[in-house]
């Protein structure tokens, strides 16, 4: 109460421009809390010479408010933010330190060939100009899958030389973050019918939607092909394996050296292996063999529209279970009938899904595994 | 909606989280500042998803960097800033500007109040919000820029002078001439 007398006399001999300028006069118009509402009403009432002053300083700020204000739903803002807690959580799972984005960041040092250390680098240079011709020597025999489709196109070429992941934009605004030593390699401008691209390394897709121009990733033995979503392709040209991730949306996967991946490429809707989000496919190269499974660590779609807290209280598993497919988009199979009667108390915010799973299978004496890119729950019910 | 004014300083075990890695504390921050970014980017770019992209790694940039980041009270202000600098440079790279000029601070044309707002702010309310509508309008890009950063983003003066690289008097001496302005128009 004294506080706000106080406040009061704060503001007693306030013109029209100290409120027009004061926070919490300005905070007042624009939101009208409850709090500063009876506030305001209290010091009009006692100073009632300043009515006029305060009236024509809200009129001026709501005047601003007005024509300032920018349309954004709340569904835009929250999948915006849910990319870029996506990309945040790929960042530590890849190790990646940071981006180094083109401008922002102050100039890289300049590594100087002399002073102190100087013969370590010449050393180092000498090193690596052997290790190129070495490499060059050993290349003659067979070429990655990458150089063949590369070789004689008069395409651009991104080499990710740095240490760090680098960003990629191209033309029709799809985004390609590069790991360390990948390269990426495309027509530009893109053709009319399709958007190609070859990959050899690691490199997480978000490729801007255009149902019209499919996007294609040609990568080791594996052609991805999207309308518009979120995901990684890993294609070292050395590794065992050729693994194609998704995070968000559907992309088809087929092996490239197959006629069919002709098919693939020309027709408009998604043939060969279909995976959605969270799931992943692993091509092992020797043995030429697809497996679907999911992601090690799935992630919750984000265009959901709100974020799910994953509280329950004495709800059936099989709501459980529903609401984490829907969360996850990922299919979970289960008896309905035997789980209904199964009530689940638990608060499982912060655990990755195959964890909540554990929770939740440890709670009713069933166990899960992932077949086919699916959840298949156990149970006999509960006890 | 959380008012900017009391939420600019974020809670401090938040901020610790995301310094230490936590995407999902970083993803509340970027939650927090989001629609006052992008209402201001929006002012220099009518393109939606350029501004969205240009934000994408303004907040990137701020995770990556997460480690080498100071006090929180300076957040916003940072955040402000890079953005403009980072639209500035965008659009210089896709040739929207030459490098002499200079980005503009423009508002979208805001349509009549409909015949409910008017019911609802009653009449001469609404004419005079109107005709305040259309003489903000021709104020100058930077006295419209000030008036925003002040009135709408609640920066300091020290702050929109750093924002919008001007001197200190000079942001008092503006924003005191538009206020004055604006007031005759009343």
């Amino acid at each position: 109460m004294i506080e706000a007398f106080v406040m009061m006399e704060h503001y007693a001999d306030y013109c029209l421009e100290d409120f027009v300028l004061d926070a919490r006069f300005q905070r007042w118009v624009r939101y009208q809390p409850a709090d500063e509402e009876s506030f305001w009403q209290a010091f009009l009432e006692q100073h009632p010479q300043q009515a006029q002053d305060i009236e024509r300083a809200r009129t001026l700020l709501q005047s601003v408010y007005r024509r300032y204000e920018s349309q954004l739903s709340d569904s835009e803002i929250n999948s915006e933010i849910q990319k870029l807690v996506a990309k945040a959580r790929a960042s530590k799972e890849t190790s990646i330190d940071r981006i180094p984005t083109d401008d922002d960041l102050p100039a890289p040092k300049i590594i100087s060939f002399r002073g102190p250390y100087g013969w370590l680098l010449r050393a180092a240079m000498v090193i690596l100009v052997l290790g190129v011709v070495g490499w060059m020597w050993l290349a003659q025999s067979p070429k990655s899958a990458y150089d063949q489709r590369v070789a004689g196109q008069s395409f651009v070429e991104h080499t990710n030389q740095t240490h760090t992941w680098q960003l990629v934009r191209l033309a029709d605004g799809t985004r390609v973050t590069l790991e360390p030593h990948a390269r990426l390699s495309y027509p530009e401008p893109f053709s009319a019918t399709k958007r190609q691209v070859y990959l050899s390394g690691t490199a997480f897709f978000d490729v801007a939607k255009d149902a019209k121009r499919p996007f294609l990733v040609y990568a080791n033995e594996l052609v991805t092909k999207v309308l518009g979503t979120s995901f990684i392709v890993k294609a070292p040209d050395r590794s065992a394996q050729t693994i194609v991730e998704v995070k968000e949306g559907r992309v088809s996967v087929m092996e490239a050296a197959n006629d069919p991946a002709q098919q693939l490429e020309s027709s408009r809707e998604l043939t060969g292996l279909i995976l959605t989000a969270n799931q992943k496919v692993i091509f092992e190269r020797d043995q030429e063999r697809m497996v679907k499974t999911l992601r090690d660590v799935p992630e919750v779609v984000s265009s959901a529209n709100q974020t799910p807290t994953f509280q329950f209280k004495d709800t059936p598993i099989s709501e459980v279970l529903t609401e984490l497919e829907q969360a996850y988009q990922v299919d979970i199979l289960f008896d309905k009938d035997v789980l209904s009667h199964c009530p689940l108390t638990a608060t499982l915010t912060d655990q990755p899904l195959f964890e909540k799973l554990t929770v939740i299978c440890e709670a009713i004496g069933a166990h899960y595994e992932v077949l086919d890119g699916q959840i298949v729950v156990d149970s006999k019910g509960c006890k | 909606m959380t008012s900017p004014v009391r939420s600019d300083i974020l809670d401090t075990e938040l901020w610790n989280a995301f310094r230490q890695g936590d995407e999902v504390a970083f993803g509340q921050i970027a939650q927090r500042y989001y629609k006052s970014l992008f209402s201001y980017g929006a002012k220099f770019s009518k393109d939606r998803e350029f501004v969205k992209d240009c934000l994408q790694d303004l907040f990137m940039e701020l995770w990556y960097r997460r480690e080498t980041l100071g006090d929180t009270e300076f957040v916003k202000f940072y955040l402000l800033k890079s953005l403009r600098r980072k639209i500035y440079k965008e659009s210089l790279k896709l040739q929207w500007l030459t490098s002499e000029e200079e980005l503009d601070f423009d508002a979208d044309i805001l349509e009549e109040l409909s015949i409910e707002q008017q019911i609802i702010e009653g009449e001469t309310h609404t004419l005079q919000l109107q005709q305040l509508n259309r003489h903000l309008a021709t104020l100058s890009k930077r006295q419209q820029e000030i008036i925003y950063l002040k009135f709408y983003e609640g920066l300091e003066n020290e702050a929109i002078a750093q924002v919008m690289s001007i001197s200190r008097p000079a942001v008092a001496n503006l924003l005191y001439r538009t206020v004055q302005e604006l007031k005759s128009r009343l």
